[in-house]
């Protein structure tokens, strides 16, 4: 019965195949072989890089639930890659494009980069522009993937594909429109077409052996599947400017996503820092206080359980201190989520401003929980 | 200051057995996967390591191609084999020549025998990543055998499985360069006094560049008896996180539950790691305080610069 459905971290349960029906949903496409499984086993399944080398090509369009959280709740839907639009079966039934792409928030299209970048296009141009037709609300995002290669040992070498690929899904996506009408179509018509289709689409550089695809799944998760974002990238500004921190995430702590993060802008470096922090200090807890962190994740019910839980007194939490005169604040805000913080060391000093804030960041992620809760019993 | 104290340590084995990778991951901050583009060493890379203020390393990474050996051996062997302190020695555990393997690896033992018969000899049975993991003991244990069976009863000779891709290789670094620490009687009692005095279940002692474990006091028992390698290798790899944004690790405060984790540089070339499960007995600035005197107390003893 739950062939086609994965939840990640723990087995499907009775009710998971519904929620997973009825979850924002990430639909991933690409050729075959591009890299669709390796990457959603990497980041929510927390696979090795070298374990993906055994995964098998996918046979049956698989949903899959990543539930960690109430703020990260969605499904990916892992098409196989040699299957054409037309073809489509789910549930024994013939799937319509309608069936495909109405439930789908982000249209996340894998491109092999060791690959001929023009078959690669012409098939991204098709599958973006049928799911433009069937739901114009669907915002595509392009993960340029597989960068590590022997091509790829320099940045300028990585951006020169993706320019390449940009250009490439462009020029495609204008002649799929030339094409699609008969009479002769005005060029620039065309383009604007290619244009309106690619308006918001993100172009990232992606390997598994490295932090970019959990970067890039970061950004597609904060800027889309997040339901409060908005609210949430408001708190975050406000700590920030109330501690005088320079970068702040909410990180998902069992994927390493970022679930939102202020409006400062994102580096990379500091973005690989601050998810690395998260793996030291849940290392050396896992050594010296194994009890907690052994512990089975307790399953997620349908009714919120957390008024059952002990009242915890104080939030675990760590600094990191760095010789460039920064310094890290790691602060387990709820189950599962964890926010880290950078900021200059002499701010560091002034902790009690920093955990009082850190405490009304808190009290307010709780009420948007209530709230989200309350809403979602209506 | 006392002048430095430099110790010679010979690594020798086979060409392609992991030496210059497990040195430069050790002692150069390489990442594992880094090792992958390593070439063949030409004959001897000499490096001076600082360890430890007033301890100074002089690696000889020997590379391993039979035509250098015939030279290590003949021409160069006074060079080569004289004063030195200790020998480690690389085994392939995948390597598909076993006779050349064991008989280049008499000729070296004889050899050191001969030039430093005070040497202290470490094999290190390498690539154990590569042997299925249920059956790693046993073929560890196999050659462990063979090993000690070749060799002569003169010389000291310990066996480490190593493994670049995991802890195992902080294992066996930490006990050779133990081994070289002077003084350690002292350190360690003067760091069980400590412990007690903070609280604390367990203080650890690091060597900053390399994270390997020198000495440490545990008042309160732990199960987990590979946990000074599992952290060795943890926060080095973190430091190396931190290198990519151009910064050094200084130090880290973990207050997780039931647990206080304190990390803090002591001196220029060690860290210190203290350990409690008692919240309420350790105090973050108390424990400051106390780093401060301890310091002192061992620039006094001048066991450590
Ligand atoms: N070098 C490199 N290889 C990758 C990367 N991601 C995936 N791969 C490899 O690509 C191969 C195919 O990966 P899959 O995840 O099965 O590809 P897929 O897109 O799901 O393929 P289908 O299910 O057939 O559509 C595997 O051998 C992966 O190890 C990457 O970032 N870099
Ligand atoms: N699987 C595995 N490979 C390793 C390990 N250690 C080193 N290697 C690989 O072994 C290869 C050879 O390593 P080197 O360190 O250059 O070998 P060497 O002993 O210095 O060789 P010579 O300089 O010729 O004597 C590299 O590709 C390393 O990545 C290990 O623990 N496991
Ligand atoms: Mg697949
Ligand atoms: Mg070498």
């Amino acid at each position: 019965m739950y062939a086609n459905l994965e939840r990640w971290p723990a087995t499907p349960s009775e009710g998971d195949n519904e929620r997973a029906e009825r979850a924002p949903r990430i639909v991933l496409m690409g050729s075959r072989r591009s890299g669709k499984t390796s990457m959603a086993r990497v980041v929510f399944g927390k696979m090795s890089p070298h374990e993906t080398l055994f995964v098998p090509s996918t046979a049956q369009p698989t949903l899959r639930l990543v539930a960690n959280s109430d703020l990260v709740h969605f499904s990916i839907f892992d098409v196989p890659g040699d299957r054409d639009l037309s073809e489509l079966r789910w549930r024994d039934a013939q799937m319509t494009p309608r069936d495909l792409f109405g439930r789908c928030v982000v249209l996340a299209y894998v491109v092999d980069a060791e690959a001929d970048p023009y078959s690669e296009c012409a098939r991204l141009a098709e599958v973006a522009a049928a799911a433009k037709a069937a739901n114009p609300r669907v915002q595509l995002e392009v993960f340029v993937h597989k960068v590590d290669g022997d091509h790829f040992l320099s940045e300028e070498q990585k951006l020169d594909c993706r320019r390449e690929v940009e250009a490439c899904a462009r020029a495609e996506l204008a002649e799929l429109y030339a094409h699609g009408s008969d009479e002769t179509v005005d060029p620039q018509q065309a383009q604007a077409y290619a244009d309106d289709c690619l308006a918001g689409a993100a172009f990232s550089l992606t390997s598994i052996y490295d932090h970019s695809v959990f970067e890039a799944f970061s950004k597609l998760v904060s800027r889309a599947l997040v339901p409060q974002r908005i609210v949430l990238r408001k708190m975050l500004d406000a700590l920030v400017t109330a501690c005088d921190m320079e970068k702040s995430f909410l990180f998902d702590v069992a994927s390493k996503v970022y679930v939102a993060t202020d409006s400062a802008p994102v580096d990379s470096a500091s973005y690989e820092l601050c998810a690395d922090a998260i793996d030291v200090v849940l290392d050396v807890a896992s050594i010296y206080a194994p009890d907690k962190t052994q512990q089975p994740e307790p399953s997620e019910e349908d009714t919120p359980v957390r008024e059952e839980e002990p009242k915890q007194t104080r939030s675990n939490a760590a600094s990191i201190q760095l010789s460039n005169g920064m310094a890290l604040v790691l602060d387990e805000v709820d189950r599962n989520l964890a926010l880290v913080c950078l900021l200059r060391t002499e701010n560091l000093e002034k902790r009690d401003l920093i955990d009082y804030n850190l405490g009304c960041f808190r009290t307010a992620l709780a009420r948007l929980a209530a709230l989200n809760a309350s809403s979602a019993g209506k | 200051m006392a002048s430095p104290m430099t110790k010679k340590v010979l690594l020798m084995g086979r060409s392609g057995s992991g030496k210059t990778s497990m040195r430069s991951i050790i002692f150069a901050d390489y990442m594992a996967r880094d090792t992958m583009r390593l070439s063949p060493t030409i004959d001897v890379e000499y490096s001076h390591v600082r360890f430890l203020g007033n301890l100074h390393l002089h690696l000889w990474d020997c590379g391993g191609q039979d035509d250098f050996y015939r030279n290590y051996l003949e021409h160069m062997r006074d060079h080569i084999f004289r004063s030195v302190e200790l020998l480690i020695y690389v085994f392939d555990i995948e390597s598909e020549e076993q006779g050349s393997d064991f008989s280049q690896f008499a000729d070296v033992i004889e050899a050191v025998e001969q030039h430093s018969p005070d040497a202290r000899v470490y094999v290190l049975v390498h690539k154990m990543d590569l042997v299925k993991e249920d059956v790693r003991k046993a073929v560890f244990s196999e050659k462990e055998a063979s090993i000690l069976s070749q060799a002569s009863d003169h010389l000291r000779i310990q066996c480490f499985r190593t493994s670049i891709w995991d802890e195992t290789l902080y294992r066996a670094w930490s006990h050779i360069v133990y081994s070289l620490v002077p003084n350690t009687a002292l350190l360690e009692s003067h760091l069980n006094e400590y412990c007690t005095i903070c609280g604390a279940d367990e203080v650890v002692l690091f060597e900053s560049t390399t994270f390997l474990v020198i000495a440490h006091a545990t008042c309160i028992p732990h199960s987990d008896t590979h946990r000074f390698e599992k952290i060795s290798n943890i926060i080095k790899q973190f430091k190396l996180s931190c290198r990519k944004v151009q910064a050094h690790f200084e130090g880290m405060l973990v207050q997780h539950h039931q647990l206080i984790a304190l990390f803090e540089n002591l001196t220029r070339s060690t860290a210190i790691m203290f350990i409690s499960s008692d919240p309420d007995l350790m105090h973050t600035a108390l424990i400051s305080s106390n780093v401060a005197q301890f310091r002192a107390q061992l620039k006094i003893c001048g066991l450590i610069g």
